[in-house]
């Protein structure tokens, strides 16, 4: 007579299973904050390097940069995360017609990204070998350009 | 210091009535830095009936399609699960085929590239498009 398991790693857990062996994020913050709430003791804010040889360098401790592109520049870079690493970047400010151009060492879907508007982000996944794209403007008329 | 009288009236300017406080939210939250999610890489199966299921429990599952590998399934999770889905590689010119067992914009959808994701979140019934690449010109294509 055959065993049949309704509720196992075989056949998919249950609902409290799976509760059971989950963080519930409530509410999930990524980065700490300070007690006003305002970003700056984790949430990193970084200015562009002036061209791609002297690209600033994105946290890897930090799920999400603020980014400013000004006259001195708008290249920042990234290097490989760990495996499931989400890196959320924000293209806070534009000044002086300076897009962002955002690098990652290993991407995916082509060598960079270019933002030429401010208050837009784009959010990336370590895959083990690549940052992949999992969020963001990136669309038919881009916003986040791919190149 | 909460403010809870102002007079002979009872004001609450820290608490559920009024909102939490940053601190008394920070308190409640799980603080995540980095952002680290739980991975699984599987290869689709052969056709809707063939379809390879995706993990519940690992929030992201990154697919690989090819010649008579294109189909995944997704059960239903619990009320907010986040499911990420990543067509890390096409081989053959396959595309790849979701199929949530509910879903509530329509009812799979398909990518025809490579590097492309979406971001599906359970509400209770069904999953939800909450982001990815899903445009007017479609990347992945809802049907």
């Amino acid at each position: 007579m055959a065993t049949i398991l309704t509720s196992a790693y075989g056949t998919g857990l249950t609902k409290k299973q799976k509760e059971a062996i989950s963080f519930r994020l409530d509410a999930g913050i990524s980065d700490s904050q300070n007690a006003s709430g305002a970003a700056g003791e984790d949430i990193e804010t970084v200015t562009g390097g002036a061209d791609a040889d002297n690209a600033t360098a994105l946290s890897l401790n930090t799920t999400t940069s603020l980014c400013i592109s000004s006259g001195a520049g708008g290249h920042v870079s990234l290097a490989d995360g760990v495996l499931g690493q989400v890196k959320r970047i924000i293209h806070t400010v534009l000044l002086s017609s300076a897009d962002l151009v955002i690098t990652p060492a290993n991407f995916a879907a082509g060598t960079n990204i270019t933002s030429d508007t401010q208050k837009r982000s784009v959010t990336l996944m370590f895959d083990g070998s690549n940052w992949q794209v999992i969020a963001g403007e990136i669309t038919g008329t881009a916003e986040f350009v791919i190149a | 210091m909460p403010k809870i009288a102002d007079g002979d009236k009872q004001v609450l300017t820290s608490g559920y009535g009024t909102g939490l406080t940053n601190t008394q939210k920070l308190s409640r939250a799980w603080v995540l830095k980095p952002v680290v999610y739980s991975t699984e890489n599987i290869t689709a199966g052969n056709g809707s009936g063939n379809a390879t299921a995706l993990s519940t429990t690992t929030t992201v599952s990154m697919v690989a399609t090819k010649t008579n590998a294109t189909h995944v399934s997704l059960a239903d999770g619990v009320e907010g699960q986040l499911k990420i889905i990543i067509h890390k590689t096409r081989g053959g010119s396959n595309d790849l085929v979701i199929t949530p067992a509910n879903f509530g914009a329509g009812t799979t959808l398909t990518s025809n590239l490579a590097a492309r994701a979406v971001q599906l979140l359970f509400d209770g019934s069904n999953w939800q498009v909450v982001a990815g690449e899903i445009t007017g010109t479609a990347e992945m294509v809802i049907a």
